[in-house]
């Protein structure tokens, strides 16, 4: 946007652009004024103006003219009409053909500023909404074709905002863990996809989370249901032409979820894993039944009464202990556990 | 022939069969499980989930305490094998992995020189014992049951002794009982185990794929490789028979089970009945 917008104020009566010129000029905007039409057409062609306030009735080209032709050759200009002669059928008019606003004469200093302000504040909110996202255009490649329209060709669309998109961190935190070095030789296959027996449920197929992770999208990736929906099965990793280890990716893409809350909201896998790491941390092995009950009250306390029978008939063959089994040097491996946190991870 | 046996946390309690059958079968087959002094849990996809480091320092504790014996390490849960594998693989592969495991170690007083070979029990029976003397011990051959061998994933994939998309051991191993593997293309498809507490539907849906390919195919038993294969297809089979309008009643058993009966090991030593799936008659004519 520039730093001062410009208006072009076009009135048949000089003492009303010299007004306009005045109020608006104080308000901070650059100010052109033309006395008809024609000459307002020819400045608006020259210039290069973000508002057009234009009076309806004018001899020659009218307002309507006007506001036609703006919108014509550029329709992000706002329009603006002001008259004297406010009727409700040329009003719906001047909307439809796509004004801005509409103000009747007489007008107050203070009601034009309002009325200007009003345009500028929408046209901030336009411009905004419609300057690419850190990540955007990448975004759209990416989305299945159930939720936007699929466009291959934007595979190729070069923006510069790609590269700003990109969070060059994210490719080497994936890249820094045990199975995560070979990410950049993916050719975009899709033989992962094809084998995952769960990829028809993802927000992302494997092949789509590592051309994710390749361009940084670390958000989109990391919120996504892809790395929670893995059952670990390592079909993908063992048919990847690429020798890329897809299951240990999305372990890495898993531990850095992880570590931020935001993105786990939706999924429950991270409360399954954060219990069953507190009960191992305890006693050094899992204890099934306190897992289980303290999952399901948390996540889902109704399949506690759901499986209830299970529970029982597993109870009674002796599958399920009440008591935990503790390994004898737990010191031992919680010194081990402490330094390992320490030592901060692998990455 | 004298093995370091790590167990896992399953076969402590909702899998007790699993390892009083293993250890029976092992015994008749000459093989000695001595089971790892204090091991801890592997970790499993869970922990692994929550920080890798960790996890797989959880493994090098393990394997950390097994090196002090010249013995290879042998573990019936699929999950376990690959977590341990996985890590003694990783720890060769990547220094920095190395080095800070190592000082994980060092500071529990440990240290692992990366000499443990781990192996499955399926991997210790059909390729140290072989599948001849397996044959040469069977009493009572099953003869006509038809089985369903399922290898599951994490047996195979992604560091496993047999192929990872045709595994064959398990059906050999079948027939040497006297017994005839089904016809089952998916008998490496995941089970869903990882994914029945948190997405019940999406692993019912799995485990009914599996089902209806055994059922669909007249197997009289699934035998499995791992426990938390077993716990899916036994615990949750009428559920899913439900879900889907499937009346499943398949009982399936651990590997090593089917071989205690053809071993005629008693089947109360087996814990043969612990299965929720009640048996069938096909099953219940060699107990």
């Amino acid at each position: 946007m520039k730093d001062k917008m410009s208006i072009l104020v076009v009135d048949d009566e000089p003492i009303m652009c010299d007004s306009c010129k005045k109020i608006l000029t104080e308000k901070g905007f650059t100010v052109e004024t033309a006395l008809n039409g024609e000459e307002a057409l020819k400045k608006f062609k020259k210039g290069d103006f973000d508002i057009v306030i234009v009076d309806l009735k004018m001899p020659g080209v009218d307002g309507m003219e006007v506001l036609r032709s703006v919108k014509k050759s550029k329709p992000e200009v706002d329009v603006v009409m002001i008259t004297g002669y406010g009727t409700i059928p040329s009003a719906v008019e001047a909307m439809k053909l796509g004004a801005a606003d509409y103000v009747p004469k007489p007008f107050t200093p203070e009601e034009l500023g309002q009325i200007i302000s009003q345009v500028v504040e929408e046209r901030s909110k336009l411009v905004a909404e419609k300057a690419p996202k850190k990540g955007a255009i990448l975004l759209d490649v990416f989305k299945k074709p159930s939720k936007v329209a699929y466009h291959p060709e934007r595979v190729w669309v070069k923006d510069i905002k790609i590269e700003e998109a990109l969070d060059e961190n994210f490719l080497n935190e994936v890249r820094s863990t045990p199975g995560g070095e070979r990410v950049m030789d993916c050719m975009q296959c899709g033989t992962c996809s094809g084998s995952c027996p769960i990829s028809y449920r993802m927000d992302y197929t494997p092949r789509e989370i590592n051309a994710m992770v390749r361009a940084g999208l670390r958000d989109e990736v990391l919120s996504s249901n892809s790395i929670w929906m893995c059952s670990s099965c390592y079909l993908c990793t063992v048919r990847c032409p690429r020798q890329i280890k897809i299951t240990d990716i999305m372990y890495a893409l898993k531990n850095l979820a992880m570590k931020d809350k935001r993105f786990l909201k939706k999924a429950k896998s991270p409360l399954l894993s954060k219990y069953f790491v507190d009960i191992v941390n305890r006693y050094g092995r899992n204890h099934e039944l306190e897992l289980t009950l303290k999952f399901f009250l948390r996540a889902n306390p109704r399949a506690i009464l759901k499986h209830s029978l299970m529970g029982l008939r597993l109870f009674l063959r002796k599958r399920f202990s009440l008591f935990p089994k503790r390994i004898k040097n737990i010191n031992q491996l919680r010194t081990m556990i402490r330094k390992a946190e320490a030592l901060g991870g692998l990455r | 022939m004298k093995y370091t046996y790590y167990p896992g946390c399953s076969l402590e309690v909702s899998s007790k069969s699993y390892s009083d059958s293993a250890l029976a079968v092992s015994e008749l087959l000459g093989i000695e499980l001595v089971e790892l002094e204090d091991w801890n849990c592997c970790g499993a996809t869970v922990y692994l989930s929550y920080e890798e480091l960790i996890s797989f320092s959880l493994c090098a504790r393990n394997l950390a305490l097994a090196e002090k014996y010249d013995r290879d390490l042998a573990v019936p849960c699929s999950s376990c094998y690959t977590s341990l594998k996985k890590t003694a693989t990783y720890i060769q592969e990547n220094a920095e992995l190395r080095d800070k495991i190592n000082q994980a170690l060092q500071a529990a007083g440990l240290e692992y020189k990366g000499k443990v070979n781990i192996k499955h029990l399926l991997e210790v029976y059909v390729n140290d014992i072989g599948l001849d003397v397996i044959k040469s011990k069977v009493k009572r051959e099953l003869k006509g049951l038809k089985v369903a061998p399922y290898y599951g994933c994490q047996i195979v994939r992604p560091l496993g002794f047999d192929d990872p998309e045709n595994p064959t051991s398990l059906d050999r191993l079948t027939e040497a009982l006297g017994a005839t593997p089904i016809y089952f293309p998916n008998k490496t498809s995941c089970c869903g185990s990882s994914l029945v507490a948190t997405n019940e539907e999406l692993a019912f849906r799995m485990q009914k794929d599996l089902l209806l390919c055994v059922s669909g195919n007249d197997a009289e038993v699934i035998i499995t490789v791992c426990p938390l294969c077993h716990m899916a297809l036994d615990a949750y089979q009428k559920k899913v028979g439900k879900m889907y309008g499937f009346n499943f009643k398949i009982p399936v058993l651990h590997f090593t089970q089917l071989m205690g009966l053809a071993l005629e090991i008693p089947s109360r030593k087996l814990g043969i009945k612990t299965g929720l799936v009640p048996l069938n008659k096909a099953l219940t004519a060699y107990i």
